[in-house]
């Protein structure tokens, strides 16, 4: 058992627009990436449940086999102009990701 | 289809983050057909169009300005740039300033097109009134459905992200040494030459798609570094002019994925340009040819973006180490709200709130695991909306000094909860704008928008 954190290069967060988030993950080995686009650990449900929003707002996850990169957008609860948002450029979002555990291949 | 190759290179991947000269000199050594560079993004949030300002500093951007400008003239081949941040009037008025010191002081004197990208209200509403149905872009529960009057009116300002086709038709009117844009999409910057010259719809946009982040689709990356592009007959090849840096196809492909909500498709004013059957190849150790997107017209629109007013805001910090008080802390925050409350009535949308963020608690998480020990040291940011500056200062103050005077058991620090770092202790913010238009706007004419004006500067 292997979390994202450990197998990926890069595990990131950023605006596309003011009112989605997009996550994106990096592999630096194919073996990893495939491990994970195989374990099916980044279903919509699993991934709304982390961030605390209705599973109408995730978008993907999609895979790119070229980029050995998956993206995952979310729909965000706060824009970036409300009060609550605590993240004008989305560039913090990423931590809740980073623990989900992938199974052994 | 073109009968040669069409060379493009990107100075930098926004105006203002830096040109790298030796880049800069070593693309120009490489004969470019045109530079181009953009300078307006939404990433910043809705301030700076409610504002109407840039969230740009100007002399950082001139700098960079100087230098696509001059370096064109060099190469002698036109400019494309988009600036001024937000990319109302006043923001692109103040860069075009800074063009005519440029000028001056160059002793250039280049013809430049300017194509302004704020758009009147009255324009909108009449578009609105004739018929046309401005769906948002997405369906986030702050945007109405369908962009509507009273929206339009209520919005401080509104730009429209202009298309390739305003700035096309600024360099067929011939004789222009480049243009210069308010908000544009930044594809359409690059775009423009590609599709002047008669390539398709899909490898020019996919070209200026990955193109217009410039030396981000390098390895390593950079924000302030140029990226080179080649475009051939049905494929394009893309490398950065600076040899501390290489393309790989996973450096390139990875721009389907920055700031973009999904990496196989993007919409455009024209079209979707789809990219799930492109292929990057190694040409040698930094060099990437790239094939096989897809294009599927759809009916023009134009992505328009508002900003309303919501409020006045002012905000200020203090933080503590005192474990007795962090431990009580979520009790003592909801007394200073109902403090305030009891001096300024209920807390609303119309009248004022208060939002608490504790930094190195929960200020990002929004929750921790019950079972976590507390922090040793806290940040906290008082955060105060209300209907005007005025009483945004005052609710920022209540909350302010009852948060540094307010007692509980077993409080030794008698004289004060908090350190605050600063003087004034409430910053009063300003304004604060929320994007209330996001919506995509079916216009019949690509240029109507956008008037554009020839010009020669320095202007007298």
């Amino acid at each position: 058992m292997a979390t994202l954190d450990d197998l990926a290069r890069v595990i990131r967060s950023k605006n596309a627009s003011p009112f989605l988030i997009t996550l994106d993950l990096f592999f630096e080995h194919r073996a990893d990436y495939e491990r994970v686009k195989a374990a099916g650990v980044l279903d919509a449900a699993g991934i709304a449940a982390r961030y605390g929003l209705p599973e109408a707002a995730v978008r993907g996850p999609y895979f790119v086999d070229q980029a050995l990169g998956v993206k995952i957008s979310l729909l965000r609860e706060h824009p970036t102009h409300a009060l609550g948002s605590s993240d004008c450029y989305g560039a913090q979002q990423h931590l809740p990701l980073a623990s989900i555990e992938v199974p052994d291949a | 289809m073109p009968d040669r190759a069409l060379r493009v290179y990107c100075a930098t991947p926004h105006l203002g983050h830096g040109v790298d000269r030796d880049s800069l000199d070593a693309a120009i050594a490489q004969r470019p057909d045109v530079i181009v560079a953009q300078g307006t993004s939404t990433d910043p949030g809705a301030y700076y169009l409610g504002m109407g300002v840039s969230y740009m500093q100007a002399v950082e951007v001139r700098r960079n300005l100087e230098a696509v400008i001059l370096g064109a003239r060099r190469a002698g081949v036109p400019f494309i740039v988009s600036t001024g941040g937000s990319g109302t009037r006043a923001a692109l008025e103040r860069e075009l300033r800074s063009i005519d010191a440029i000028a001056r002081e160059s002793g250039a004197t280049p013809r430049i097109a300017v194509i302004h990208g704020e758009v009147e209200h009255d324009w909108v509403l009449g578009r609105l009134r004739a018929g046309a149905r401005a769906e948002r872009i997405v369906d986030s529960p702050d945007l109405v459905e369908v962009l509507d009057e009273a929206t339009v009116r209520g919005a401080e300002r509104i730009v429209a992200q202009m298309g390739p086709e305003p700035i096309m038709a600024a360099l067929e009117c011939g004789d222009v040494d480049g243009v210069v844009t308010g908000r544009a999409l930044d594809v359409g910057l690059f775009a423009a030459v590609p599709l002047m010259r008669g390539f398709p719809t899909a490898i020019a946009m996919h070209f200026a798609t990955v193109m217009h982040d410039g030396a981000l689709a390098a390895t390593p990356g950079s924000g302030s570094d140029g990226l080179f592009g080649v475009l051939a007959e049905d494929h394009y090849t893309v490398f950065p002019t600076n040899p501390g840096r290489v393309c790989t196809p996973v450096s390139v492909a990875g721009m389907s994925f920055y700031e973009r909500a999904n990496p196989f498709e993007e919409r455009m004013p024209s079209g979707v340009l789809d990219v799930s059957e492109a292929t990057y190849e190694a040409v040698d150790d930094r060099t990437v040819r790239v094939s096989g997107a897809g294009w599927r017209d759809t009916p023009y629109t134009l992505k328009l973006e508002g900003a309303r007013l919501q409020g006045h805001r002012t905000i200020s910090m203090g933080a503590s180490y005192e474990p007795r008080f962090i431990a009580r802390l979520d009790d003592l925050l909801d007394h200073v709200r109902g403090y305030v409350a009891g001096t300024y009535g209920p807390e609303g949308e119309d009248t004022w709130r208060i939002h608490f963020r504790v930094y190195g608690r929960d200020a990002l998480r929004g929750a921790r695991p019950a079972e976590e020990p507390p922090p040793g040291e806290v940040g906290i940011l008082i955060d105060t909306m209300a209907s005007d500056q005025e009483l945004a200062n005052s609710i920022c103050s209540v909350a302010r000094s009852a948060l540094m005077h307010a007692g509980y058991d077993g409080r030794k620090t008698t004289a004060g909860n908090i350190a605050v770092p600063f003087s004034p202790v409430e910053v009063p913010v300003g304004p604060s704008y929320a994007y209330s238009i996001w919506h995509a706007l079916p216009v019949d004419d690509p240029l109507e928008a956008f008037p554009t004006t020839v010009e020669t500067f320095p202007r007298s």
